[in-house]
């Protein structure tokens, strides 16, 4: 607790007027967050939309608007509450949701400048908040009065408990290669090279990288692992009693949490803001400013990339059932986890500085990968275009 | 609260949830996950159709008759027409026959993919059920395109339009292959996908003594093992002269997998029935001159067709006057009804949910 509360008097302290701690708030949701959720849930509508075939936002590019138009509809409308809810918890649950997942802000770094703590136990500050996230579903689930609710809370509870687990430990296996808790430090000892990257230092950090892909969706409550709101099976789970603003904010903390892990990921794996020297001495050149500007581009580039393929993920593959998935993460995820984190142990060993062999071997691989899976999209994209080709031709 | 923390909890799925399609209630005790019982209840729907029939005259009666399932509207509307037709001897049109089998093959393909559409909104495949639902709407606008308002296209005597053009059926062709590929797709899906296997193979087992012991009828039938379709059994109509294979599982084990798959069949057997149909079809008149107010002669018939969900039946009794004294309708979804309650014992909610989507239950129908 000590710890804790030096970080916060360290780094909250000079603002102390009631003012500026406002404007901090203002910044942090509407300056940093909303932007981020609006090109999130963007990008999820556009992958939707060209999956299922129908004219939605993925229809132009103007429909970039279609999430404020979500948006401005939900604020528009009444927000029920029916008489025998608990009120003041019912009301209250999106609102935890929301600053849980906004919180984590604090100590996510968009740059090597650009971010509001300069803290030490940064994943440990970010990993308290991601397992509060569960928090909010059981309470308003058990305010909501009804039976449908609560099963959709316990559900969401037992899910996110899935998923918490298994990102404890995938944070324990980072813990042990970087010997580092802050998230800075964690980058730092990455590189801008896809070699010189966590995911590709060790066979076991690459099955820790897809432990946290699957737990990240395990969290958000996403296909293919999650039913806890399933609308065709429990009338969306504990959301279902929520109309107007307030559905709305448990929508965007969704949203939010999802953006939030993804760029963790990018994080703890992915490097991170690292861009190559010479692209920051060139832009230096302009304006001081300016290597933070490219660094957060690559940022928000590698975070959109996740983003991306997690999406691709959720349309492809249908839910795993809940009690399939209790079985799946307990036996099989779990058990991996901690031969992950054994395995981690005695590389870092064995190989203290690292095995460039495996790594540039490793990175070899996602190439191939990355060039396979291109090949399968463009050759799925020629069969679906086809017959419009011969169409015009006839 | 204190109800709840007793060890098992009642709770209603439906009347108004997804996997009851808008008008069922089943009374669910549930332990956590599992389901204990189940007990459907119907009644949502009904609009007193078989009553309305004694109050109206018999031409009258085919619009009603399409309302009995507004997913496949010519199951019980056909049958009516036959039974009616039966019983005043009137000999039907050629043509008008192949234009009734086209429709009713057009209206089938449509209701199988609708419940394509379903099975992967229940399963929580949201992109299968898009795309499935999206194929079904395109061939509701060609049904619509043919046979005008849904619920006036079949006649006593006849039919009431013939077909569009020539550029109609070439497009329907070409939409017919593009089909081919779509539900082979959904085929190597359901073979291949591991949740698919996981939650659709095993899931609501029904023998074949079962199923005939609680009168399951059509694709539910043959997806137990037994080859039993009107349409090749007691062929009426102008089936008898066309090219017919029944679809049954190839696995013959009656699980929820082998009802999605007889369907999927389903829809390239009524593809080639309507290609064949096309190909044969003669020219003249689509509609018999009947002489208005239809009287049957006193007596009473009983019919019955392969409707999209199985055996449709009608039972009418006529006393010679210009209104039915008794009309009955059988119901393929009625049956399946019966048996969901003996299902419903000690499964968890989801393969409950798996097993009552899979049985193709439509509410209207069941209640008429």
């Amino acid at each position: 607790m000590e710890v804790l509360s030096s970080f916060f008097l360290n780094n909250i302290s000079p603002m102390v007027s009631i003012g500026a701690q406002l404007t901090f708030i203002f910044i942090l949701i509407f300056v940093i967050f909303f932007p981020l959720i609006t090109l999130t849930y963007w990008i999820e509508q556009v992958i939707y939309s060209r999956f299922s075939g129908i004219r939605g936002a993925g229809h132009s590019l103007y429909n970039i608007i279609f999430p404020m138009k979500i948006i401005t509809k939900l604020l528009q409308k009444e927000s029920q509450t029916d008489p025998y809810i608990d009120r003041p918890l019912f009301c209250l649950a999106p609102y935890v949701g929301f600053s849980t997942v906004v919180l984590t802000l604090i100590v996510l770094p968009f740059s090597s400048h650009y971010v509001l703590s300069h803290s030490d136990l940064g994943v440990l500050y970010l990993i308290t908040f991601i397992f509060l996230m569960g928090i909010h579903a059981l309470m308003a689930g058990w305010s909501s009065n009804s039976k449908w609710a609560l099963i959709g809370a316990v559900r969401s509870l037992t899910q996110s408990l899935c998923g918490i687990t298994l990102y404890g430990l995938v944070i324990m296996i980072i813990t042990l290669q970087t010997h580092s808790l802050s998230i800075q430090d964690i980058i730092q000892m990455q590189g801008p090279h896809p070699w010189q990257w966590l995911l590709f230092l060790s066979p076991f950090t690459l099955a820790a990288f897809l432990l946290s892909l699957s737990s990240l969706m395990m969290i958000i409550d996403q296909p293919p692992y999650g039913t806890a709101t399933s609308s065709s099976e429990i009338h969306s789970g504990y959301k279902g009693h929520y109309t107007g603003i307030r559905y709305f904010v448990l929508t965007i903390s969704n949203k939010g949490a999802f953006f939030i892990l993804s760029a963790m990921t990018t994080h703890l794996f992915l490097g991170g803001w690292q861009a190559p020297a010479s692209w920051l001495y060139w832009a230096a050149v302009f304006s001081p400013q300016f290597p933070n500007i490219i660094e957060m581009g690559v940022f928000l580039f590698k975070t959109l990339c996740v983003v991306w393929i997690i999406l691709i993920l959720q349309n492809t593959l249908p839910p795993l059932r809940l009690d399939h998935l209790i079985k799946l993460t307990w036996k099989y995820l779990i058990p991996l986890g901690l031969t992950a984190l054994a395995g981690t142990a005695i590389w870092t060993y064995i190989f203290p500085d690292g095995n460039l062999f495996t790594q540039y071997l490793l990175s070899l691989l996602l190439v191939t990968f990355g060039i396979y899976f291109f090949y399968r999209l463009l050759y799925h994209t020629y069969l679906s275009i086809k017959p419009r080709i011969k169409g015009k031709k006839a | 609260m204190n109800e709840w923390l007793g060890e098992e909890k009642k709770v209603c799925i439906g009347p108004h949830h997804p996997v009851t399609r808008g008008g069922m209630n089943f009374i669910a005790s549930l332990d956590g996950e599992t389901l204990r019982q189940a007990i459907p209840e119907i009644g949502y729907c009904h609009r007193s159709l078989e009553k309305i029939a004694e109050n109206t005259d018999y031409q009258g009666f085919t619009t009603y008759a399409s309302q009995a399932d507004p997913l496949s509207p010519y199951s019980c509307q056909w049958s009516y027409v036959m039974a009616v037709e039966k019983l005043a001897e009137i000999t039907v049109p050629r043509r008008a026959e192949f234009l009734r089998v086209i429709a009713m093959e057009l209206n089938r393909i449509t209701s199988h993919l609708h419940f394509l559409s379903f099975m992967a909104e229940i399963i929580g495949a949201k992109i299968l059920k898009a795309q499935s639902f999206k194929r079904a709407e395109i061939f509701s606008h060609y049904t619509t395109t043919f046979c005008g308002n849904d619920n006036m296209f079949l006649q006593i005597g006849g039919v009431v339009r013939d077909l569009c053009s020539s550029d109609w059926e070439t497009t329907l062709i070409q939409f017919l292959d593009h089909l081919k590929t779509f539900i082979d797709e959904y085929s190597y899906t359901l073979k291949n996908n591991y949740v698919f296997q996981r939650q659709l193979s095993f899931t609501g087992v029904i023998s074949v003594e079962e199923a005939i012991q609680y009168n399951l009828v059509g694709p539910n039938l043959r997806a137990s093992g037994l080859a039993w379709d009107l349409r090749k059994n007691r062929p009426y109509s102008i089936y008898s002269e066309l090219n017919l294979e029944i679809p049954t599982c190839q696995r013959n084990k009656g699980d929820a997998h082998d009802r999605v798959q007889v369907r999927i069949d389903e829809i390239a057997q009524s593809a080639s029935l309507i290609r064949q149909c096309l190909e044969k079809i003669p020219q003249g008149p689509i509609q018999c001159k009947i002489t208005e107010p239809i009287k049957p002669k006193t007596g009473e018939i009983y019919n019955c067709i392969e409707g999209v969900r199985g055996d449709t039946g009608t039972y009418l009794v006529s006393n010679g006057t210009t209104q039915p004294h008794r009309l009955k309708l059988r119901t393929g979804s009625f049956s399946s009804l019966a048996l969901l309650e003996k299902m419903g014992r000690e499964i968890p909610l989801s393969d409950y949910l798996t097993l009552i989507a899979s049985l193709d239950i439509s509410p209207w129908e069941a209640d008429r």
